[in-house]
């Protein structure tokens, strides 16, 4: 089985002088359609970006008011003079170099936890043919149905009777065990855009399921899994619910539930609060711009077809 | 494993065991709730030396006394694994109470090394949900700090504890204490002090009125006058205002209710089983609010106070967008913490909120947030001893000296002090009158809390917007409520 | 049944142990024991409460059908909630998914420092939910706000937004556009798996750029789409965060969304046994509507494997 990648390979055609390169010879390009094209495109993602980056630049500004600066009216929205109190109450208000490593930690082992058992079960529910599949497949959507609120008891019983309060197990062994419904929709609509014939030509080869899924699929469902990792990783880093119900002692807090603290009842400490956010957003983004490798044209299937 | 045959015999012991002990058991339990008393294995004689700091009441003098403490400290049989109560809480405004907390807490751990107190903060709407699944679980938080509204409810599904025997044992004073009639249902004690606050009081621009050319308001002041002088204080060009007279706040704790109150009336009877928004009195209370906001526009309606503010009237007070307001506490915790705004041109001051006419009966609709213990704990005594400590004089102390505490005490005797007290001058604003907020404290009542009152005022509250908005009138609305929150009140 | 194993069927044979038949439950495993262990028991225990008056200590008591009794006839609120609800998924799920796939194909074009304007897109789903809120806030105040008075320009005068009965729900809506980076990272992952050699074959066939979207674009992109309509649509029925956060249900119950009136009987009223029933009703109802989804997409979703 081969795989015909084209003229130029997608890594060589990612390289940023040759887009650059590309990117003026479409502009030198007689076609004044696609220059306009571009030039609308280009037009809407500049406005759209600044609209888009408008609440992080607030977040910002106001990390470095004054409590009394972050409420005002008409809004201030360039911070001078810069106060640092804000990053001070933030740093001293509870342990955040502890919260951090916690958060790291479980956000990490869920992550890897969520895209395993996406990826397996997605698998599963799109290649394999087992009966009752479809109706299980459903059943998957509809525990997506439910609202969380009225569930959290009942769970919060089983985990205490498992011994598990105070512990991060609640926390992370449902990422192992039970996945995320979402991420496994995901992963089961992504492989089934993926043709069968590469499975097939791979069964032709002697390729048990198992080793399609590892060898073959898995390294074509890179911006999916992707886009997994970027998700859970947000999602796990933001939540405060499981770490406020599970955990009591306070050395085990994540830095979510830590932020939380400072919407008071009379008064939200705007400026240590958007500190802490910032500070903790930057890790984030990190990732996203990371992941962004993954997101770049897949390599072409020529030559599979009928 | 040897495997053991339940033989009969055996079986027969067993049970008989088994129903003795629940026959001795029963026999035991009484329905009112007893406090354990420890055998006495030891009487120790425990010599402490404590400075006391008396207020002698009338002269601003403070006394500190030094004295020496005898106590009898009956000690439990030795030796004793240090026992963990959990402690939790919201946090109110600042974090710097939270390191007020743990202050307390460190000093009360060393002067009792057998328990151990961890404090679990969460925010304000969080809190909420980690007290009812993990009480829910079994797993719930020994001491629990309290607010009304989910008082009445967690008190009436059996979550809490009673303290009435406590309370009798260890001769607790509760004279010298702000209470609330809505925590001693059926005059049982449930609760120990903590903080508590509460709200109409007239904030005013100093600056504003001398602009204006109008008298200070006074304690005597009635609804009239206060009406003049919004009406002389606000000041329109065209469609614009650049100063109300008067920002009236449109949630019920701290807005309506207070004015259906002043003038005779009540949202809902003793009994707490019909809505009484109906009543005359009422409607005139509520006619009150729309003609300041839509007649004689001296204050903001709802849509164009969201205009102004996010986040209450604060900002605006303090930008001047506002010559009076009804804020409770004004913000004091900005205030000591971050000192007066210089670029504005405001001078606050505060005086008592207006009655309808010459003596009126005085109203301060406050909620007191005291500590409670969970009915289901494994440590009450250990739980019982540490709110104790909360209420008591030096925990009170110290939560007055946290930075930016905006709060009178619900302890009395700190809050005639200026020392330590509440009364200590505010640096940047010196001439506050702080003597009147404790003033008003003498008038405080409570919200009528009973087990369905957030479901019910929160279908008040949806009807009482139409008038905000300037959809409905007065007396619609009133009607409208009375129906909707009868509802709630008649659901099952 | 896999046809080898109709024939031996057929045939008159046993049908032997297929592995094939069967690993497909080894590959779900994962998923079916975390349903079983810690699924299963939490999702019918919420069906019981339903029926049941929930004390916090003590067992639950039964009252049969009272609380449905009560959803379904003495309590407007619950009305109030799915109407508004219902309004706020009808606007914001096609809209949202218009504008994220949009975005995505923008975004999926040859420019320069592609993955800084991606970058700019997402930034709203990750920064803090009170940040965005408080922004909001201002953009739409209905007097000095940005939009308001970008609307001025062209002469038309701003509602109330979210201090207005009529306008709080648009506001809403507004607002989460603002979280359609995600939508868009999801797209763009799809997209990338559309093969490149049928854009090529396309174009020689004399596609224009609209051509290629309509015929190559959206239908290699349908499972993918579809997946965003269901999840879109489960997702817009529970809002509740921004509405508890700006809005608190007002004004006049204009936004008390579902989730949140749920919420208040769970967490402020501790009535979790009508939470429960509240629950189950919206269970039903999106049900409904996402298994009508996914009958209706045997007709223009196209997969490929």
């Amino acid at each position: 089985m081969r795989v015909d990648s084209g003229v130029q390979t997608a890594a060589v055609r990612q390289h940023p002088a040759v887009r650059w390169r590309a990117s003026i010879r479409f502009w030198k390009s007689k076609t004044a359609g696609r220059r306009v094209g571009l030039a609308f495109i280009y037009a809407v993602l500049i406005v759209g970006s600044i609209a888009f980056a408008l609440p992080f630049y607030w977040m910002i500004a106001t990390s470095f008011k004054t409590k009394m600066e972050a409420v005002m009216y008409p809004p201030k929205w360039v911070p001078i003079p810069i106060h640092f109190t804000g990053y001070e109450r933030m740093w001293t208000a509870f342990p955040f170099a502890r919260f951090l490593t916690n958060t790291c930690f479980i956000t990490i082992t869920t992550m890897i936890g969520f895209i395993l058992t996406s990826t397996l079960v997605g698998y599963g529910f799109a290649r394999t043919k087992f009966k009752g599949r479809d109706a299980l497949f459903l059943v998957l959507l509809a525990t997506m149905m439910l609202p969380p609120q009225v569930t959290m008891i009942p769970t919060f019983i089983i985990f205490r009777a498992l011994g598990w309060i105070n512990t991060y197990y609640p926390l992370i062994v449902p990422a192992f065990i039970g996945g995320s419904a979402f991420y496994i929709f995901l992963m089961r609509q992504f492989i089934m855009t993926l043709p069968r014939e590469l499975d097939d030509a791979a069964r032709i080869d002697g390729c048990n399921s198992f080793r399609i899924y590892w060898n073959i699929l898995m390294p074509l469902s890179k911006p999916a899994i992707a886009t997994i990792a970027v998700f859970s990783f947000v999602g796990e880093w933001n939540d405060f619910m499981g770490p406020l119900i599970y955990l009591q002692s306070q050395e085990k807090m994540t830095i979510a539930v830590g932020l939380r603290l400072f919407v008071g009842q009379f008064s939200t400490d705007l400026p240590a609060m958007m500190a802490g956010s910032f500070v903790t957003v930057l890790p984030l983004i990190v990732i996203f711009f990371l992941a962004q490798n993954y997101f770049v044209q897949g390599i072409a299937l020529t030559g599979l077809k009928q | 494993m040897l495997r053991r045959r339940l033989d009969r015999r055996t079986f027969l012991r067993s049970a008989a065991m088994l129903g003795g002990a629940t026959v001795l058991a029963a026999c035991g339990a009484t329905p009112t709730p007893q406090v354990v008393e420890k055998v006495i294995t030891q009487v120790v004689k425990e010599t402490s030396v404590v400075e006391v700091t008396k207020v002698v009441a009338g002269t601003p003098e403070v006394i500190k006394e030094t004295v020496v403490v005898e106590k009898q400290v009956t000690a439990a049989p030795a030796p004793q694994q240090p026992v963990t109560i959990r402690h939790g809480w919201w946090i109110p405004g600042d974090m710097e109470w939270a390191k007020v907390m743990d202050r307390v807490a460190k000093k009360f751990m060393e002067n009792n090394p057998d328990i151990k107190v961890q404090i679990e903060s969460s925010g304000w709407s969080d809190y909420w949900q980690r007290v009812q699944v993990q009480m829910a679980g079994g797993e719930g938080m020994d001491v629990m700090w309290m607010s009304g509204a989910y008082f009445a409810n967690l008190m009436g599904k059996k979550g809490i504890l009673e303290l009435t025997p406590y309370v009798q044992r260890d001769n607790f004073d509760y004279s010298l204490y702000i209470t609330q009639d809505d925590f001693f249902p059926d005059g049982k004690t449930w609760t120990m002090p903590y903080t508590g606050w509460g709200g109409q009081l007239i904030t005013y621009n100093m600056n504003a009125f001398d602009e204006a050319g109008v008298a200070y308001p006074t304690n005597e002041w009635t609804w009239d006058d206060w009406a003049a002088a919004a009406q002389t204080l606000t000041k329109r060009t065209g469609d614009k205002v650049s100063q109300w007279g008067m920002w009236i706040q449109t949630g019920a704790e701290y807005g309506w209710l207070h004015y259906m109150r002043a003038q005779g009336g009540n949202w809902i009877n003793s009994d707490h089983t019909k809505t009484t928004m109906d009543d005359p009195k009422c409607i005139a209370g509520i006619q009150w609010i729309l003609d300041f906001m839509f007649k004689s526009k001296v204050s903001p309606n709802k849509t164009e106070q969201g205009s102004i503010s996010q986040a209450g009237v604060t900002d605006p007070f303090y930008s001047g967008l506002t010559a009076m307001a009804s804020e409770q506490e004004l913000a004091l915790d900005k205030l000591k913490t971050e000192g007066l705004p210089k670029d504005k041109n405001v001078k606050p001051q505060v005086v008592l909120f207006p009655t309808p006419k010459k003596g009126d009966k005085r109203w301060y609709n406050g909620n007191t947030n005291p500590n409670t213990i969970w009915s289901g704990s494994k440590n009450k005594e250990a739980a019982w001893k540490w709110i104790l400590n909360l209420a008591g004089r030096d925990a009170m102390a110290a939560l007055m000296a946290t930075a930016g505490y905006p709060l009178t005490s619900v302890y009395k005797p700190l809050n005639e002090d200026d020392k330590i007290g509440f009364l200590k001058p505010v640096p940047g604003v010196e001439w506050l009158d702080l003597k009147t907020i404790v003033e008003a404290t003498k008038y405080w009542t409570g919200l009528d809390f009973h087990r369905k009152w957030m479901d019910w005022e929160s279908a008040l509250e949806a009807e009482m917007d139409y008038a905000w908005l300037g959809e409905r009138g007065a007396e619609e609305v009133c009607k409208r409520a009375t129906a909707a929150g009868d509802q709630v009140l008649q659901s099952a | 049944m896999t046809t080898t194993a109709a024939a031996t069927h057929v045939a008159g044979r046993r049908p032997r142990f297929r592995w094939q038949d069967y690993e497909g439950w080894l590959f779900i495993s994962p998923w079916l024991l975390g349903l079983l262990l810690f699924g299963i028991i939490p999702f019918f225990a919420s069906l019981y409460l339903s029926f049941t008056k929930y004390e916090l200590l003590g067992a639950p008591e039964w009252i049969g059908l009272h609380n449905y009794q009560r959803l379904f006839f003495q309590d407007p609120r619950f009305w109030i909630s799915l109407k508004v609800t219902l309004y706020y998924s009808v606007l914001a799920v096609p809209s949202g998914l218009v504008i994220a796939f949009v975005l995505a194909l923008f975004l999926n074009a040859d420019i320069v420092a592609r993955a800084f304007f991606r970058t700019m897109f997402y930034l709203p789903s990750v920064t803090a939910g009170v940040a965005t809120a408080f922004l909001w806030a201002y953009l739409l105040n209905p007097t000095n706000g940005l939009v308001n008075t970008l609307l001025s320009f062209v002469g038309i005068k701003g509602p109330g937004w979210i201090y207005s009965r009529q306008w709080a729900v648009p506001a809403l809506v507004l607002m989460s556009w603002w979280g359609v980076g995600g939508t868009v990272v999801i797209y763009l992952a799809g997209l990338q798996a559309v093969p490149q050699h049928l854009y090529e074959a396309a174009e020689i066939d004399g596609a224009s750029s609209w051509g290629r979207l309509l015929h190559v674009t959206i239908p290699m992109m349908s499972p993918t789409i579809f997946f965003t309509m269901v999840m879109g649509v489960i997702g817009s029925f529970q809002m509740f965060t921004t509405a508890y956060v700006v809005t608190n249900g007002g004004p006049a119950d204009a936004t008390l969304f579902y989730i949140l009136y749920l919420f208040r009987h769970a967490f402020q009223n501790f009535n979790m046994g009508y939470a429960s029933a509240l629950a189950w009703v919206l269970f039903v109802i999106v049900l409904g509507i996402t298994l009508g989804q996914l009958k209706l997409s045997g007709r223009w979703v196209y997969y490929e494997g």
